[in-house]
C-alpha cells in the first residue's frame, strides 16, 4: 500500500497540512481531527483504498501511522 | 461523484477572496449533504467561494428564523423535525393510544413552519426537500398496509409542500426527480443512529446535484425544432400513408404520443416549437387536421416542410423566431439528418429521438420537461408565438417600403412604462439575464444580487411594455441605474429583439430625459460580442467620443438625431 494514498486522503480532509504534519497527525495532537472529520475521513480512506474500516476497529486508529499499518497489514 | 471529489472541488477553491454564502437546515447532521452540496454549488460559480451557513443543529424552526434571509435557504426535511416520535433516532412510543396526538402535534409544527417559511421566502430563495426517509412503522396493521394515519401524515406534508409551491421564490424538490435514474433512494440507518446522518453516499450525491440545480436555475431551452416521422409518429408517412403511422397504443407507439403531448404543453407554457420535416406540405397538413393527434397545430410556428436541406429550415426557423441556435434543441431520428444540422449550427443541441426504445423516449420526454421548464410562466410567455406570427407578418409588410419611419406611424403603437423600486420582479431579471444584442454590458445578475440593488441609495427602475396594430409583446425592455451628484448613471439595459425596429430605445431615451430632467445621461457600457445594435445606437448620439467604457449622452445632441416618435405612452406608478 502505497503511503502517498493515505496521505492524499488526509490532505483531501485536512488540506492546510503538509505531507509531514500528516505523517505525524493524530488524534489527540490535531484538535480538527474530531469525530465529524474522522467520518469523513473514514468514508474517504474506505473509497479511495477499498478497505472496509470496522466499527470496532476504528476506534482504536487514532494516528495516520496506526491507519497506515492496518491497512498495509489488510490489503 | 465521489466524496474524494467533492472535497477536491472544494479545497481548490479556498483561495478565492469573494464569497458567496447559502443557508442549509436540516434536523439531521449535515455531514456529507453540506460537503456535496457545497462542492455541486461550487462548480457552478468560478468567481465566488462557497459558504455553507449551518442551522441550529436539531431545530429547524430555530434554523431558519436565525438564518441570513439575503442568501438562498435549503431547507432539508424529515418527518422528525415535527414531532420526534416520527423519528428512528428517538425513542418515542408508537402506540394505537398516541397516533391521534402525534397527528395534531404534526399538524400544528406543520403549519407554524409553513407561516416561518413564508416570511422568510420573501427575501430570498428558498429550496424545499420533503421527507426522503420512511416513516417509523406506526400502527398496529402489518407493515406491508398502509396505516391510515400513515397515509394522513404523508397527506399533511404533500399539502404543506402544494401550499409552498405557490411562493414565487420558493422551490419544492420532486423526488421524482431523484427515483427516476434509481428507484432506491437508500438510507444508512446504522450512520443515522450512530452519527446522525441518515443518507448513504449515493443518495446524498443525487440529492445534492438536484438540489444544486434548484438553487442555481439554468435559462430554460427556448425553442424545440422537431421531425415528424419516426419522431412525432411511429412511420413515415410518405411510404406508409396516413393509415400507416401511429402514436397511440393500438399502433404499439404511444410513447410518440406522449411525445406530442409534451410538445404541445412546452408550447403552452411559452417554449416556441416548430417542425422541421423532409415530407410533402399536403400529407403532412392532412395528418396535423386528424383529431386524434396530440400535436396543436395553431401551437407550432414555423411548419417548414419541404424537401430541402433540414439545416436550411433551421436556418429559416431561426429567423423567424430571432433566437440563437445556442437556445434550441433540435430532434429527429435521423443521425445523417442530426449530422448534417451540427455541422451548419454546432452550438445547437442536436438529440436523436430512441425510436423503437420506449424506456428512452420516456428519459426523453422528462429531459425536455426538465429543459425547458419555467418555475414561473409570465404573460409575456404566453404572447410569445403571437407576437413572432405577427412579427413574420410585420417584415413581409415591411420589407419593400422605402421608409420604414413611416410605417412606424401608422402601426398605432402604445408604451406603459413604469418607474419603481421593486426588484422584486421575475420577469425584468429573466430579461435582464437572457438579452443579449440590445444589453449595454451583459451584466448578468443573481437574484439576491439583483434585490440587492434596491438597497442602493437613488437607484431606479423602470420597465417598458409594448403594444401595436400587431399585437402585444409584453413587457420588452427594462432600465436601471442611479442618480450620482446629479448625473444620471445607467448601468442597466436591456431590450428585446423582438421589439427592434420601432422607435421604442428612442422613447425611453425620451422618457429619461424628461422624467428626471438632466442635461446628461451617463451609460456604463461594454462591449460584448454580441451588443452591436445598441452600441450603434449609442453612438449614434454621443459627443464627443465615449471615453473608456462610460458614454454620455447630452439632450441636445439626442434632440437632433431624434426621429418624430407616434408611440402614445401611459407612466404607471409602483
Amino acid at each position: 500500500m502505497d503511503k502517498q494514498v493515505l496521505i492524499n486522503c488526509f490532505k483531501l480532509v485536512f488540506p492546510l497540512l503538509t505531507d509531514d504534519e500528516i505523517l505525524r497527525c493524530s488524534t489527540s495532537s490535531f484538535p480538527e481531527w474530531d469525530s465529524v472529520s474522522n467520518i469523513q475521513l473514514t468514508c474517504i480512506i474506505e473509497e479511495e483504498c477499498g478497505v472496509d474500516l470496522p466499527d470496532d476497529i476504528l476506534e482504536s486508529l487514532t494516528s495516520f501511522d496506526l491507519i497506515f499499518r492496518y491497512i498495509r497489514d489488510k490489503v | 461523484m465521489k466524496l474524494s471529489e467533492a472535497l477536491g472541488i472544494i479545497n481548490r477553491s479556498r483561495t478565492i477572496g469573494s464569497v458567496q454564502s447559502y443557508n442549509l437546515i436540516c434536523g439531521f447532521t449535515p455531514l456529507h449533504l453540506e460537503t456535496y452540496i457545497k462542492a455541486m454549488l461550487q462548480m457552478q460559480d468560478y468567481e465566488h467561494r462557497v459558504v455553507i451557513n449551518l442551522g441550529v443543529y436539531g431545530d429547524i424552526f430555530s434554523g431558519l428564523n436565525q438564518s441570513a434571509r439575503t442568501v438562498p435557504t435549503i431547507i432539508c426535511l424529515e418527518w422528525g423535525d415535527f414531532d420526534p416520535r416520527l423519528s428512528w433516532r428517538s425513542l418515542g412510543f408508537w402506540s394505537n393510544e398516541i397516533l391521534e396526538n402525534i397527528l395534531s402535534t404534526f399538524k400544528g409544527r406543520l403549519d407554524r413552519f409553513a407561516i416561518d417559511l413564508e416570511k422568510a421566502a420573501e427575501e430570498s430563495r428558498i429550496i424545499v426537500t420533503l421527507p426522503l426517509l420512511p416513516l417509523p412503522p406506526i400502527g398496529t396493521n402489518p407493515y406491508i398496509q398502509t396505516h391510515p394515519h400513515t397515509l394522513l401524515l404523508k397527506g399533511m406534508m404533500l399539502e404543506f409542500g402544494a401550499r409552498l409551491s405557490l411562493h414565487n421564490n420558493v422551490r419544492i424538490l420532486n423526488d421524482d426527480a431523484i427515483r427516476l435514474e434509481n428507484s432506491d433512494l437508500d438510507w444508512d440507518f446504522k450512520s443515522y443512529l450512530k452519527n446522525g446522518y441518515p443518507y448513504t453516499l449515493g443518495t446524498t450525491a443525487r440529492l445534492a446535484t438536484k438540489i444544486s440545480r434548484l438553487v442555481v436555475e439554468r435559462s430554460p431551452i427556448k425553442g424545440i425544432i422537431t421531425d415528424l416521422d419516426n419522431t412525432c409518429w411511429s412511420g413515415i408517412i410518405g411510404d406508409d400513408g396516413l393509415d400507416g403511422i401511429g402514436w397511440t397504443q393500438e399502433h404499439g407507439a404511444h410513447e410518440h404520443g406522449l411525445y406530442q403531448a409534451m410538445l404541445t404543453s412546452l408550447a403552452q407554457a411559452g417554449t416556441l416549437v416548430a417542425i422541421a420535416s423532409k415530407n410533402s406540405e399536403d400529407t403532412v397538413a392532412e395528418a396535423l387536421e386528424l383529431t386524434s393527434i396530440m400535436l396543436n397545430k395553431a401551437q407550432i410556428f414555423p411548419i417548414e416542410v419541404n424537401w430541402g436541406r433540414k439545416s436550411d429550415s433551421v436556418s429559416r426557423i431561426l429567423n423567424a423566431w430571432n433566437i440563437s441556435a445556442g437556445d434550441v434543441l433540435f430532434v429527429d431520428d435521423n443521425p445523417l439528418e442530426l449530422a448534417e444540422v451540427k455541422q451548419a449550427f454546432p452550438e445547437m443541441e442536436c438529440v436523436r429521438f430512441p425510436v423503437g426504445e420506449p424506456n428512452k423516449v420516456k428519459s426523453l420526454i422528462v429531459e425536455l420537461r426538465d429543459r425547458c421548464g419555467k418555475s414561473i410562466v409570465s404573460p409575456e410567455d404566453l404572447i410569445r408565438l403571437d407576437s413572432i406570427r405577427k412579427m413574420a407578418v410585420y417584415n413581409k409588410d415591411t420589407k419593400n417600403l422605402t421608409s420604414s419611419v413611416d410605417f412606424i406611424s401608422t402601426l398605432d403603437a402604445s408604451i406603459t412604462y413604469s418607474i419603481s423600486d421593486r426588484f422584486i420582479d421575475d420577469r425584468a431579471l429573466e430579461l435582464v439575464n437572457k438579452t443579449n444584442q440590445f444589453n449595454l454590458n451583459g451584466k448578468r445578475f443573481t437574484l439576491q444580487k439583483w434585490v440587492s440593488l434596491k438597497e442602493q441609495a437613488d437607484r431606479f427602475l423602470l420597465s417598458f411594455e409594448y403594444n401595436d396594430k400587431f399585437g402585444a409583446l409584453g413587457r420588452i425592455s427594462v432600465l436601471s441605474g442611479v442618480i450620482v451628484q446629479g448625473q444620471l448613471v445607467v448601468d442597466v439595459w436591456v431590450m428585446s429583439c423582438r421589439a427592434f425596429s420601432r422607435d421604442i430605445e428612442y422613447f425611453i431615451l425620451s422618457e429619461l430625459f424628461a422624467h428626471f430632467e438632466v442635461d446628461e445621461i451617463c451609460f456604463e457600457f461594454l462591449d460584448t460580442i454580441k451588443n452591436a445594435p445598441l452600441k450603434t445606437f449609442l453612438l449614434t448620439h454621443t459627443i464627443p467620443e465615449p471615453i473608456g467604457d462610460r458614454i454620455v449622452i447630452a439632450a441636445d445632441d439626442f434632440v437632433l438625431n431624434c426621429p418624430d416618435l407616434h408611440h402614445t405612452s401611459t407612466k404607471k406608478l409602483n
